[in-house]
């Protein structure tokens, strides 16, 4: 028996040869899928990773260890506080081979005699590493080392004494060991601190000042009784690759009351996204290969019906001659299972070998190999199935009907019943994804729902194209048009044709499905990639100030049209701010239409007077100080509101005089101590180079302290002029001009008075109820207070009082909307675009959380990043739209929509073989019709009309249908794969079907279903020659 | 195996389709003796080939009886109609290649028709090659079909139908498109089955020689047993219902509707026309 199959499968070698192809293709898909999936779920947890904020590798245990005042505790070496925190905090948290940190720090005040500033006094392990020291690192108890903003504040430097001062105690007294300027900010190391960041500022409740690096001696040694403490763990990536459900465990802490000591981490978040993609990668590839193995299944069916028609006489002949059953089915089954195990075998090579190559190695080979196997075995066994759904039509026929050369054309009522399932099960799981679907929810039946669309409208066409062919045949026939009758009619005769076509229409429907989703995710994600990042090219820096950054980045495009300082904020978690230098916004940022008009420049920049500048030298005040009345008084009960003379004040008045490098460095110049008498006073100033630009005027007095303080209320000061060598720096009209002056824009500053007159400022010190909110500055207009800004359409305004923006994460500055964007550039939720210069003479802190940064325009030449660096700016990180683009693309819906596409293609070429069989199979048959047609005057011409009109015609319309199904699908379904596992939709993408993914599709279905179409045409046309010739 | 005995009463088969029922057999008796060589003739369309399905067990007759042997086909199931055919009733198929697997070679293609009957006890088969060497095809069972000459072609055919040992062999049409050389072949192997084994033939051919070099010849016309010739003399056969078909060549000088008065003397019955024929109207358009 085995030798009668061998010489049916050499006789019809051609059609075992499709079955083979056809098998391998479906078992290949099969085969690939897990595999690629696995390797998928590898590589978008990779991406995931090393896309993640260091804040999600790494874990805080926060708490509080014994300090040195504490009942019975003493001052303990700073080494045995660091491990009894490591000791105590390792205990709550414990992930193996995560590298380790402990902090020490406690909050307080570091003064100068020119400032203070509140900040945090800081020991860290390894922190000497992850600093650019200038002087040296403290390494002995009493060194203190300081930012260099703080330094600069302070204007001190290394081997000057600074005094640190905790609430209730007494000053201690610090060296300056050096200044600082964080080396990798952005970098694990100070994720989850409180004195990270671009900025190496720290926006906490104790104040806006840089830490202050101190050895562990240090801290251990202050007069505390508790000292805060942190325990850090920088989690191993390879957790989050392979032991996920490891890493729960060892954070199972995060959530739970641990006493004294508190967990935080975002890891559980980085966690969390991995599920999700990978999630989203198993059932998006999942759901595209059982698609195409269902395709597989009725394609390889219809084949093997076709070739089972080949099969019929032989059938009929063992049957007549009485031969058992199982004989029939052996002979019958074997002609399609030995092509199909063969196809496996090839299949599974294939699909194991293309998925590796495509989605390379698997942690785990093994147990995905062994999963490829089991649906490889599930495709073949598909496979088998179909084979014996397609043979037993032949086993139940009658000998007779077997043996006749035309077949019986009765339509069974088993395929009537076996297409209103489909079209049931179809309708039912269309409805089902429409009844349970949200806006986020990603089930496989949603996922569904493009190819149920897809099923429904190929069963109704295909139950349309028989009767309609075969009007048109009638019609044409009747109309003397002989190549349209005979293509019409034989497409309307011919068994299976209707099936072969539903395939056809379902697999163009899917790929036009795939493309689309394709296309829609890539536009997506340049979009995305884009409004991320604001400019073509971003570069994040460190600067020392922002006016050195917007000096540089000036020197560096002096054109200002390919480079823009930008400075990024938030004020809360929801907001952006963006400070840009508005007159190159338009040039440099990546303006996309959908975000509304650009902003002209002149809104974010109205005219403000010139900055008051002075030049290196000698700088004179000619100014007078006397003690007014206060003009606040007192909100006593039966106090006498003003006039009464205040007493004498007890400390002599100063005058500050603040200005600021070109660089931003604060410099302050003290005057005084002033007499009663106006007289001038003079002090050198230097560091200016070609100019400093005055930011105010301070009168001041000293406290007990001998610090700078406002001094006491109805204190006056008159300025009659400034000036510097070059010339008047203040000039009388501007001192006479109240307009050009103005008090801190804080909200709670309370104070001074100022008035002018006769080229003469006056500053008076005003009472206010609470001593720290009394402020004698006084600054010079250069910039429009409130701050002109643009702001995202969905903001609302303050619910009382003016608006405020807290710029630069410092403190609140208030603002003016001067015109609404759909969105900006960067922005998630809220956002607001002001002018950098502005916003920065504006804000009276430093601020903390901005993150500095270069938008660079697409032209901008490559060299421009070494004049950024000359002028002073430190690249941290480096972004082009393109690798934006190409980290989206390494996450879970790229991965799932390439298998599908990758899927839909498969489908595609399995289709068109199918539709090969069915045309070779009834070759002989046609080819022997058309020839005795010919025998009879047919002319050529006319039969490769018939032949063209009936293949590549059918191709056709299968394509053009198959694309109009998509377009439904697209129309009415939702996305089935989001574009984004964030669900990010801050810019709206295309809906429904697009123009261009569609011809990209019909392009594609043209190619290889006409093709296919076409090589069935020729074919024919040939047989018919040869049939004529013999 | 030795010969069966073949048995038709009143058999009547009728074709239903979308058309309208077209009566294909309407009352055949007839008789075969084990043994027997006989030749089915008639025209085409007159249901000679009908018959031979009957008694292949192919179709069911719409009424009467085929009995086959001790069977009676009616009462068969198909299970049994099937094992019947591979074991005693061999049949051969109208043109050479429908009854051989193309793709396979003459030595197992009669292998393959002998295996029903091999699980069957009590009967004892023969080596396909000598098989082969029965009908003519001494040394080529390894050949396929598409190697072989017309006639030897048909002989193929014969030794698949006969694979079995069959008690029973009905051949369609086993000349037809041959030359007379392979005629007298096929007719020849026929021969010797039939001597060497008994068994009963039944052919359908539309060449009246090969039913006159057969020995019996049974016409079927119209779906009836027309005649038969037997010894080079042809006969008018009583049907079963008690009517007779006169001979084509005497029916052409009384058109449908003639009357006769029938004599009966000294065992001969006469025929006289007598009385107007009463043509009816369609005949009459026919005729025009």
């Amino acid at each position: 028996m085995a030798g009668v199959v061998r010489g049916a499968l050499r006789s019809r070698r051609a059609q075992a040869a499709t079955v083979l192809v056809l098998t391998g293709l479906a078992v290949a898909v099969a085969a690939a899928a897990p595999w690629y999936a696995r390797a998928a779920e590898r590589s978008v947890a990779v991406a995931d990773v090393d896309g993640a904020r260091s804040s999600e590798l790494v874990v805080r245990v926060a708490g509080r260890v014994e300090g040195s005042i504490a009942p019975g505790g003493s001052v303990r070496p700073g080494d045995e506080v660091v491990s009894e925190v490591g000791e105590q905090a390792g205990d709550v948290v414990d992930v193996p081979g995560a590298g380790t940190t402990v902090s020490l720090r406690e909050s307080g005040t570091i003064a100068s005699e020119l400032a203070r500033i509140n900040l945090r006094l800081v020991y860290r392990d390894e922190m000497c590493e992850h600093l650019d020291v200038e002087g040296k690192c403290p390494q002995a108890a009493g060194e203190v080392l300081l930012s260099r903003r703080t330094a600069q504040t302070l204007q001190v430097g290394a081997g000057d004494k600074v005094e640190f001062v905790l609430a209730s105690q007494p000053p201690i007294e610090f060296t300056v060991a050096g200044t600082y300027q964080i080396g990798d900010p952005l970098g694990a190391y100070w994720a989850l601190t409180d004195f990270g960041g671009s900025a190496a500022l720290d926006p906490g409740a104790d104040g806006p000042g840089d830490p202050a690096f101190v050895a562990s001696d240090t801290v251990a040694a202050l007069p505390v009784k508790e000292i805060l403490a942190d325990y850090h763990l920088r989690v191993p990536e390879r957790l989050f690759l392979d032991d996920l459900a490891g890493l729960r465990a060892d954070l199972s802490a995060v959530s739970r009351n641990s006493g004294a000591w508190r967990v935080t981490t975002d890891a559980v978040t980085l966690a969390n996204r991995i599920d999700q993609e990978r999630d989203l990668v198993t059932l998006g590839v999942g759901v595209a290969a059982v698609q195409l193995l269902v395709l597989c299944w009725f394609g390889l069916f219809f084949a093997v019906r076709h070739t089972a028609e080949q099969r019929r006489p032989d059938i009929g002949l063992l049957k007549l001659r009485g031969a058992a059953r199982w004989r029939l089915w052996y002979l019958a089954i074997a002609q399609s299972a030995v092509p199909m195990v063969g196809g496996a075998v090839l299949g599974v090579v294939v699909g194991l070998g293309g998925a590796r190559l495509v989605a390379g190695q698997v942690p785990e080979p093994g147990s995905a190999a062994l999963f490829s196997g089991i649906a490889a075995l599930a495709a073949l066994a598909g496979a088998l199935l179909a084979a014996v759904a397609a043979d037993a039509g032949g086993m139940r026929a009658p000998v007779t009907d077997l043996l006749r050369h035309v077949p019986s054309r009765r339509r069974g009522w088993r395929a009537e019943v076996v297409d209103l399932i489909i079209v049931l099960v179809a309708a039912a799981g269309l409805y089902q994804s429409y009844a349970t679907a949200s806006e986020d929810d990603t089930s496989g039946l949603a996922l569904l729902a493009p190819a149920l669309i897809a099923v429904l409208v190929a069963l109704a066409a295909a139950r349309l194209l028989t009767p309609l062919a075969g009007r048109v045949g009638r019609r044409a026939l009747r109309s003397g048009r002989v190549p349209a009758a005979l293509g019409a009619t034989q497409l309307a005769r011919r068994p299976g044709t209707h099936r072969v076509f539903a395939l056809l229409v379902i697999a163009v429907a899917l790929l036009g499905t795939a493309v689309g989703g394709w296309a829609a995710a890539s536009d997506g994600r340049t979009e995305r990639a884009r409004h991320e990042l604001g400019a073509d090219r971003v570069l994040t820096v460190q600067a020392r100030s922002r006016a050195q950054l917007v000096a540089a980045v000036r020197a560096a495009d002096p054109g200002g049209t390919q480079a823009m300082a930008v400075v990024r904020s938030n004020d809360g978690p929801a907001t952006v701010l963006l400070a840009v230098d508005s007159a190159r916004f338009a040039a440099v940022a990546d303006w996309q239409p959908v975000y509304g008009d650009v902003p002209p420049a002149a809104l974010l920049r109205p005219p403000a007077p010139e900055p008051l500048s002075a030049a290196d030298g000698e700088l004179t005040l000619d100014v007078a100080a006397k003690m007014m009345p206060a003009p606040l008084a007192p909100l006593t009960p039966g106090g006498a509101a003003g006039g009464a003379a205040a007493p004498a004040p007890a400390e002599p008045i100063f005058v500050l005089v603040h200005l600021a490098t070109e660089a931003g460095d604060q410099v302050s110049l003290r005057f005084g101590p002033l007499g009663d008498a106006r007289a001038t006073y003079r002090a050198p100033l230097s560091g200016c180079g070609a100019g400093c630009r005055l930011l105010g005027i301070e009168p001041v007095t000293r406290n007990f302290t001998g610090r700078s303080v406002a001094p006491e209320p109805g204190a006056t000061v008159t300025v009659f002029g400034l000036s510097g060598a070059a010339g008047p720096v203040a000039p009388p009209a501007v001192l006479g001009d109240v307009s050009r002056w103005r008090a801190g824009v804080g909200r709670a500053t309370v104070g001074p008075n100022l008035t002018a007159a006769d080229g003469a400022l006056t500053i008076t010190a005003v009472r206010a109820a609470r001593e720290d909110d009394r402020s004698t500055r006084v600054y010079v207009v250069d910039a429009p207070a409130p701050l002109p800004v643009v702001s995202t359409g969905n903001t609302s305004p303050p619910a009382e009082g003016d608006p405020r923006l807290a710029v630069f994460g410092g403190e609140d500055v208030p603002v003016r909307t001067v015109g609404a964007v759909r969105t900006l550039p960067t922005v998630h939720r809220f956002g607001y675009l002001m002018d950098l210069e502005y916003a920065d003479r504006i804000a009276e802190n430093p601020g903390t959380v901005d993150v500095p940064q270069v938008w660079l325009a697409p032209g901008a030449p490559a060299g421009i990043v070494d004049k950024l660096r000359a002028g002073g700016l430190t690249v941290i990180s480096d972004e082009t739209a393109a690798s934006v683009t190409d980290r989206l693309g390494r996450e879970a819906p790229p991965s799932a929509l390439r298998f599908q596409l990758v899927a839909a293609l498969a489908g595609l070429l399995l289709t068109a073989g199918a539709f090969i069989v069915v045309a070779a199979v009834e070759r002989p048959e046609r080819a022997a019709e058309l020839a005795a047609l010919r025998a009879q005057g047919l002319p050529p011409r006319v039969v490769r009309r018939v032949a063209w009109g009936g293949y590549a015609g059918l191709a056709v319309a299968a394509v053009l249908l198959g694309l109009g199904a998509s377009a439904l699908a697209q129309a009415v379904t939702r996305r089935p794969i989001p574009l984004f596992v964030d669900g990010w939709d801050v810019l709206p993408v295309a809906v429904g079907p697009q123009p261009l993914p569609l011809g990209l599709a019909l392009l594609v279905g043209l190619l290889v279903v006409g093709a296919a179409g076409a090589v069935a045409a020729v074919l024919l046309v040939r047989a018919v020659r040869r049939e004529e010739s013999a | 195996m030795s010969g069966l005995a073949v048995a038709c009463r009143r058999v009547v088969h009728i074709y239903r389709a979308e058309a309208g029922d077209v009566v294909a057999l309407s009352g055949v008796d007839l008789s075969i003796g084990p043994g027997e060589m006989l030749a089915l003739v008639g025209p085409s369309g007159s249901g000679k080939s009908t018959l031979v399905a009957l008694l292949a067990g192919l179709m069911r007759p719409s009424a009467g009886r085929v009995n086959v042997g001790t069977y009676d086909l009616g009462k068969l199931s198909d299970a049994e109609i099937s094992r019947l055919r591979g074991t005693q009733i061999g049949v051969v198929l109208q043109g050479a290649a429908r009854n051989l697997l193309p793709y396979a070679s003459l030595e197992r293609n009669v292998w393959l028709a002998q295996r029903r009957a091999a699980r069957t006890e009590g009967i004892e088969l023969e080596d396909p090659e000598r098989i082969l060497d029965l009908v003519g095809l001494r040394g080529k069972g390894a050949a396929r079909l598409t190697d072989l000459a017309p006639g030897a072609r048909q002989r193929a055919a014969l030794a698949v139908g006969i694979a079995a040992s069959p008690g029973l062999l009905l051949v369609d049409e086993p000349t037809s498109q041959l030359d007379s050389h392979g005629r007298d072949e096929v007719l020849d192997a026929l021969e010797t089955v039939n001597a060497e084994r008994g068994t009963t033939v039944v052919v359908v051919t539309h060449d009246a020689e090969v039913g006159a070099r057969l020995g019996r010849a049974v016409t079927i016309r119209d779906g009836r047993v027309g005649a038969e010739g037997r010894g080079g003399q042809d006969f008018a056969v009583v049907a079963g219902d008690g009517t007779v078909q006169l001979p084509p060549d005497v029916l052409g000088h009384f058109p449908p509707g003639t009357l006769f008065t029938v004599d009966q003397a000294d065992g001969t019955v006469t025929l006289v026309p007598g009385g107007a024929a009463q043509i009816p109207e369609t005949h009459t358009g026919d005729a025009a």
